[in-house]
């Protein structure tokens, strides 16, 4: 558990931020959807929000039906879109945090335009999104996530498209803060996303979570514990990953392909919309 | 000595629990809850050290992790 944090009960996190009534969740067994959940509230209660001036905002897909189990407003808006939602939001009131839960197929596929603009703006917003490799809720479509080679519904012969890094794809936009983790251990992303809560201006946070129905099924990765085990294995931290591409051999240099960089990949300050608007309004005396 | 408290409402029987704990204190029971799946249970409550990784890897915030102590006071 990383250092600073307060001790919190599920039973505690139960009663502070779920809509009981809402349980158990749709989710399958397995699925790491609702460890991004509990990652969320823990970071939440680290940070303090107040449930009664935040937002939660998604699209549509399973990672998107987040927002229905917190006891706060939300939107469940229509896919892609999430993130057009959460920036009129935040222009008509800047004193409300929003938080998005999206998909990889809802925030990078279907929402891919979306993402780079609401970068380019700098809007103060929280990005959680869920990246597992598919389009989970309609059956396990290919994503712009799927690893190449990966299987799923529409490539049954091996994904030939090259995946999207979409944490790059941040950075390179100037979003001031950026990283990834998978949910296969709780500390670093409880962190990570406290730190993008507290963040000025876009944060984004790409969750690698086992969705064993739609992906695993058809990739090997079947049971729990073997999709479980493969985010651990497959992942890499970025200060190890920067050593091995630096000093390492040709053979560990070849043992990353295949693996996935995580860690907090930016941490910047950035003037926001809301900084430029405020700024425009005073000089234009609007 | 700690305890764990499962809501069988909520509870799947993924096992991730049982899978991550790093005592093997846990086990997933033979019997069905009233949900239809098999809960952890504790069995080697002398080994659990409260780490409460079990809690934090539940994906429906099933399982709570207790001091017996602060239970029963
Ligand atoms: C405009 C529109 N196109 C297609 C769909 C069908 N659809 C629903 S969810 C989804 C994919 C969701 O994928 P992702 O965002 O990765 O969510 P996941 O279920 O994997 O968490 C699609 C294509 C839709 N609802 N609306
Ligand atoms: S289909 Fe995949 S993403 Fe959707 S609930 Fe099941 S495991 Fe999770
Ligand atoms: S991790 Fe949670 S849902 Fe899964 S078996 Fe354990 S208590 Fe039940
Ligand atoms: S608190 Fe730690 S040691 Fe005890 S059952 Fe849970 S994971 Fe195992
Ligand atoms: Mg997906």
């Amino acid at each position: 558990m990383a250092t600073g944090l307060k001790i919190k009960t599920a039973a505690e996190l139960r009663t502070n931020y779920l809509r009981r009534e809402m349980f158990p969740t749709i989710f399958c067994d397995g699925c790491g959807l609702g460890n991004v959940l509990n990652y969320t509230l823990w970071a939440i209660d680290e940070v303090g929000l107040d449930l009664d001036r935040t937002v939660f905002v998604s699209g549509i897909g399973c990672s998107s039906r987040l927002p229905g189990y917190i006891n706060a407003d939300g939107l469940h808006a229509t896919h892609g879109r999430a993130l057009a939602f959460a920036s009129g939001i935040r222009a008509a009131n800047p004193d409300l945090t929003v938080i998005v839960f999206t998909g990889d197929g809802d925030g990078a596929g279907i929402g891919g335009n979306h993402l780079l603009h609401t970068i380019r703006r700098n809007m103060d917003v929280t990005v959680i999104l869920v990246n597992n490799f598919t389009y989970g809720m309609t059956g396990g479509q290919s994503a712009p996530t799927t690893p190449d080679g990966g299987f799923s519904s529409t490539t049954p012969y091996g994904n030939i498209e090259h995946p999207l890094d979409i944490c790059e794809l941040a950075k390179a936009l100037g979003a001031p803060y950026v990283a990834r983790w998978p949910v296969v251990s709780p500390a670093q992303p409880v962190k990570s996303i406290a730190e993008g809560i507290r963040k000025r201006g876009f944060a984004l946070i790409e969750m690698l979570t086992p969705c064993p129905t739609a992906y695993g099924r058809r990739n090997g990765l079947k049971e729990i514990e073997q999709i479980w085990r493969w985010y651990r294995e497959h992942t890499v931290l970025l200060d190890e990953w920067e050593w091995v591409e630096q000093f390492g051999s040709p053979e560990e240099r070849e043992a990353l392909r295949g693996k996935l960089k995580i860690g907090v990949f930016q941490d910047t300050e950035r003037e926001t919309f809301e900084d430029r608007w405020a700024a425009l309004v005073a000089r234009e005396k609007l | 000595m700690h305890t764990i408290q499962i809501d069988e409402g909520w509870c799947k029987g993924c096992a991730l629990c049982v899978i991550y704990c790093p005592t093997r204190a846990l086990q997933v029971a033979a019997r069905f809850s009233p949900r239809g799946v098999h809960p952890p249970e504790l069995v080697r409550p002398e080994r659990c050290n409260g780490c409460r990784l079990c809690e934090l890897l539940c994906p429906d915030f099933a399982i709570t992790v207790t001091e017996e102590g602060r239970v029963h006071a």
